[in-house]
């Protein structure tokens, strides 16, 4: 069936023979030039002719809303109006949250919800009905906007038989923030006479409607009567059911790049007990004991169980000399008494230097490059930016070769990497590394971010684990870099998740 | 850490060159001082201490190692104070309180209120730093021509004498000090279970202080001394002495004349403080370069030094003697002179380069098998969550009906009531979930893959680490045959021989749970549909089926050990 019939049908059963080129695209599924086209050629022929008339168009403006701005002033009134129904014009910069009111006074009063006397307003009995819900025409009118780019006036009369369109239409011309008003030409097609008869002769010929079909089946497709049907015409400009893939959390994602950084870089992936030693994860490090760290305010000790086996006699000999002497490493050490009591106790590791350094322990040989990504625990109360448990990752590199410029260019590629595109490096101080250094990338439109910390482990931590060789050392958070990547301004977020958050988060930047 | 705040115009005139703040600022960041910001009223220098350089903690300290850096004078800044004559004998009976105390004169200070501010955030920041809230170290200051020297350091009884505290009217024991005065009730833990307590008093008798906790009032120090006496007292020698040090460096520097206090020790035992000698090291070059990564000559590093403010020579056979100044207590190995070489030739001057050596990668098997097992889930449909470690035994136990079986790992010092315990399974962060998401479009399905802790007596650290997977679905028809085929899904994709057996256990409604058995018969793990019960008490009015396995044995962990419950 060609289209030409197909208007030609529809208008011979529309109202008056006729029908807007909107109205026929809607009832046809076809795209405005085909049904033009389709015009063309019927006033060519002589069936139909084409008229043209020109209408007022509404849109909702800028500041479109469901109701006027006088509404919403009129609702806030309304709940702290009192007996007298009147109240201070001064009073209504703070009711109204506005620092200036003219603009509501004008269409309060315009509307005659309310009169001016002198310095006050005064509640009308129209107003009143307005207050138990009574619309204005101007208001049905606006409310009919809602959802759509453009409305004709022709059809809001039709949605609103009774009220007066045009009285409405012309208190909004001049709001253009609220609703604009322009004119615009509609095209519509009448048959003629010579097109009814024709329309009536394609009804009697009996070109079969049901032969248009929605959906294709395996019946149609096993009979082969597909080849008789025509298929309807979707509107694939509409939206579909929202449907969503099962996805990975997006902490573990970014705890997937960074591994797949670091083993692209010849790293090999090592782990250590959540529930450590004070010996591993501060006493090999060369962290005394009486550090502020260490204290019972910063660091969470266990109850149960509460003592560590330490390890080989030799190691603890080597390090309790170190921190009380410097031992053999060259070093004045700390100058206290080292107690094997305090290195017992049990913690929550503080950070997963404690795994990089028991693997630097069981072998301390060049050339060696390893990494760990894991959960950590620190004594700070819970807010937008910090919980008691986050990932962090740690890395070390034993080799001839490792010094400050290869610390810089190791940690310059992994973030690079990592989406930064530059990588800065400035003098800091941590106990276990010397030199140190902190690391910022630079994330583009984020500007500057600190990554964490790194540097050279002291000789106190490596000689006495027996590394012939200097260790390049670093630590770096894993939440920070996950909460700007996916723009989450709260930690809390990645760990109480809201589905609906998880299923947006985009896999791909 | 403590903010401290420099005004840029002093610092300038102590630097004898004008820099705006920002140049300041950036230059301080190169030398590694954390720099805030620039406050917008005063224009001051914001700066985060950074507790081992207590020498760069004041405006002082900062303008030193400023005039090195930019070459204005470099080398080790000399400090030959005269003695003053003045003697403080140290009495017996506070070795177990705190028996050392160093001591100095400063003469000839013109202050106002910008210099009393500058030396009251320092003491007060050297307390912090180098005192550690003045265990280690308490610094008195006081008005010299109001005492009369010698003076005497010794114990006294808690009601032994009396004295007006700083900030008081009325004479007052040592015991009431510590009892009713703010700074007393403050610092008396410092003086727990001392039965005598110490104090420092004039040849008069008169009291100068009861360290650590308060001065006296009749010593104050005014706008209009000129003359003071400083001292320091701690419970060992070198804290003491490097805080007194850092003390003396700073007076002599604001144009004071600085000498030296003799204290003589019960056991005749005389020191001349403060003791400004520096400590001598010898650097090799090859050392150095080999740390930092460049090559430069004895010479070079020498000059890096120098600007440092250390005295640096080169010695005939190439290796580099440095003095390092009294004033610095973080110099304790070779390597740390040269980070201070890296800086003063500049972190910003090093060019990154990588590592030639090749090191094959190894990923840990675990972890690669759970990649897997995260791609069979999430193809499954599921989304997974990351719930905390940290939990409750409410939250573990009670609220599932499970019954705690005093197994699990247990803080000393929690910080909250709902994180006193690692948690010993996944049910709950899942649980959890459901309950934030109740008004979330049906189904939900989720998937957690996560450690779990419980004691075990022969692990190393007394404890051993679970690695598990949970799942829940949660929709109006869910029900024990949908977790039965993720189960069995799971079994065919990833190789697992599990079976299910009947197995009624909370939280789940009897008859509607089974126990996952593995190869060798033990259990794997649980799987049900959730007690009603406990869906009233997670706010659920929604079916919800849970599973949980225990995959670390299953995904070929050599070091996981059996399961237990």
């Amino acid at each position: 069936m060609n289209i030409e019939e197909s208007v030609l049908r529809a208008l011979s059963s529309a109202p008056d023979n006729r029908a807007s080129v909107n109205e026929l695209v809607a009832q046809l599924g076809l795209n405005q030039s085909l049904i033009m086209a389709a015009a063309v050629k019927l006033k060519e022929a002589g069936l139909a002719e084409i008229l043209e008339r020109e209408y007022e168009e509404l849109s909702p403006g800028r500041d479109w809303s469901e109701k006027l701005p006088e509404r919403v002033a009129l609702e806030k009134l309304g709940a702290v109006l009192g007996l007298t129904a009147e109240i201070e014009i001064a009073r209504l910069p703070e009711l109204l949250a506005r620092p200036d009111v003219r603009a509501e006074v004008k269409w309060l009063t315009r509307k005659g919800w309310f009169t001016r006397e002198r310095d006050r307003l005064v509640l009308t009995e129209k107003g009143r009905q307005a207050l138990a819900g009574t619309l204005e025409p101007d208001e049905l009118v606006n409310r009919e906007l809602k959802g759509r780019d453009g409305v004709m006036v022709p059809e809001l009369q039709q949605h609103l038989a009774g009220v007066d369109v045009a009285a409405a239409v012309g208190l909004l011309r001049g709001r253009d923030e609220l609703v604009r008003v322009r004119r615009r030409v509609v095209r519509s097609l009448k048959l003629t006479a010579a097109g009814r008869a024709a329309a009536a002769q394609l009804e009697r010929s009996g070109a079969r409607t049901e032969d248009e079909i929605t959906q294709l089946t395996p019946e149609l497709l096993a009979s082969g009567r597909w080849r008789m049907v025509t298929f309807r015409r979707y509107d694939v400009t509409l939206p579909a059911r929202v449907i969503y893939p099962g996805k990975e959390h997006p902490l573990q994602r970014i705890i997937d790049e960074v591994r797949r950084a670091f083993l692209e870089m010849g790293f090999e992936e090592t782990t250590s007990p959540v529930v450590e030693s004070a010996f591993w994860d501060f006493d090999a490090l060369f962290q005394p004991q009486d550090h502020p760290a260490r204290e019972m305010q910063d660091t969470f000790y266990l109850r149960l169980p509460a003592r560590a086996r330490l390890p080989d006699k030799e190691l603890i000999k080597r390090v309790k000399a170190t921190h009380e002497n410097g031992g053999a490493t060259g070093s004045h050490g700390w100058r206290y008494h080292w107690h094997p009591e305090t290195a017992e106790r049990l913690l929550l590791r503080t950070h997963t230097t404690a795994a990089t350094i028991r693997a630097l322990a069981q072998n301390p040989n060049p050339p060696r490059r390893v990494f760990c990504i894991g959960k950590v625990f620190r004594r700070e109360n819970m807010d937008a930016t910090h919980l008691p448990e986050f990932i962090q990752i740690d890395g070390i590199i034993i080799d001839e070769s490792a010094n400050l410029r290869t610390l810089f260019g190791t940690l310059t590629e992994f973030y690079r990497k990592m989406g930064a595109r530059e990588v800065r490096f400035r003098p800091s101080y941590f106990p276990y590394t010397e030199p140190s250094v902190e690391v910022f990338a630079n994330l583009g439109r984020l500007g500057w971010v600190e990554m964490g910390g790194a540097g050279v482990f002291r000789p106190e931590v490596t000689i006495p684990m027996g590394c012939p060789s200097r260790v390049l050392a670093w630590g770096l958070g894993l939440e920070r870099l996950a909460m700007l990547r996916f723009g989450v301004n709260d930690i809390r977020k990645l760990y109480w998740a809201d589905i609906n958050w998880l299923r947006e988060a985009k896999l791909c930047r | 850490m403590p903010v401290v705040s420099i005004a840029t115009d002093l610092l300038c005139q102590l630097m004898g060159r004008r820099l705006e703040a920002e140049e300041l600022g950036r230059i301080l960041t190169e030398l590694g001082c954390d720099v805030e910001g620039i406050d917008a009223q005063t224009g001051a220098l914001k700066i985060n201490l950074l507790p081992v350089r207590p020498d760069m903690f004041d405006v002082c300290g900062l303008a030193r190692c400023l005039k090195g850096y930019l070459g204005i004078e470099t080398g080790l800044p000399e400090y030959r104070f005269p003695d003053s004559g003045i003697r403080v004998e140290v009495k017996p009976g506070l070795e177990k309180v705190r028996q050392f105390i160093a001591a100095a004169v400063a003469r000839g200070l013109r202050l106002d209120d910008q210099l009393v501010g500058v030396i009251m955030d320092l003491q007060e920041n050297l307390h912090w730093g180098l005192g550690r809230d003045r265990r280690r170290a308490s610094i008195g200051i006081y008005d010299l021509n109001t005492v009369e020297p010698d003076f005497t350091y010794g114990p006294v009884l808690p009601d032994g004498v009396r004295f007006v505290p700083l900030g008081g009217v009325e004479p007052q024991t040592p015991a009431e000090i510590l009892q009713t005065h703010p700074k007393g009730q403050a610092y008396r833990h410092l003086l727990q279970n001392c039965s005598v307590y110490p104090l420092l008093a004039d040849r008069r008798g008169e009291v100068l202080s009861m360290p650590p906790i308060i001065n006296s009032e009749p010593t104050r120090v005014s706008e209009k001394t000129t003359d003071l006496f400083i001292d320091v007292t701690g419970p060992e020698p070198a804290a003491v002495a490097k805080t007194l040090a850092v003390i003396a460096a700073v007076f002599a520097d604001l144009g004071a004349r600085v000498e030296r206090v003799t204290v003589i020790y019960p056991d005749n035992r005389r020191e001349h403080t403060p003791d400004m000698t520096p400590a001598m090291m010898v650097l090799t070059g090859e050392e150095t370069c080999q740390v930092i990564g460049i090559s430069l000559t004895p010479e070079q590093i020498a000059g890096f030094l120098q600007r440092m403010r250390y005295g640096a020579r080169v010695l005939p056979e190439g290796k580099i003697q440095v003095l390092v100044p009294a004033y610095r207590s973080d110099v304790m190995h070779t390597r740390d002179l040269i980070e201070d070489v890296a800086i003063g030739y500049g972190y910003h001057n090093l060019t990154p380069a990588l590592i030639p050596t090749l090191t094959p990668s190894r990923p840990l098997p675990l972890e690669e098998r759970c990649t897997l097992l995260r791609r069979a889930m999430t193809g499954l449909g599921f989304i997974e969550i990351m719930s905390l470690v940290l939990s409750s035994p409410e939250a573990q136990f009670e609220r599932l009906n499970l019954k705690d079986d005093g197994q699990t790992v247990v803080l000393e010092n929690p910080i909250s009531i709902e994180q006193r315990i690692l948690r010993r399974h996944l049910l709950t962060g899942i649980m959890d979930t459901f309950r934030l998401n109740s008004t979330q479009p049906l189904p939900q399905k989720l998937f957690e893959i996560g450690d779990v802790f419980r004691l075990n007596p022969a692990a190393e650290t007394g404890a051993q680490t679970q690695r598990r997977l949970g799942f829940g679905i949660a929709d109006a028809q869910a029900g024990f045959a949908d977790v039965r085929s993720v189960i069995e899904a799971l079994a065919r994709e990833m190789d697992w021989p599990l079976k299910l057996t009947a197995d009624d256990r909370m939280p789940f409604i009897t008859g509607r749970s089974a126990a996952i058995i593995d190869e060798q018969g033990a259990t794997a793990g649980w799987c049900g549909e959730v007690h009603p019960e406990v869906l009233e008490r997670f706010g659920l009015t929604v079916p919800v089926v849970l599973a949980e396995i225990e995959i670390g044995r299953l995904l070929g962990d050599q070091d996981a050990l059996p399961p237990l419950r």
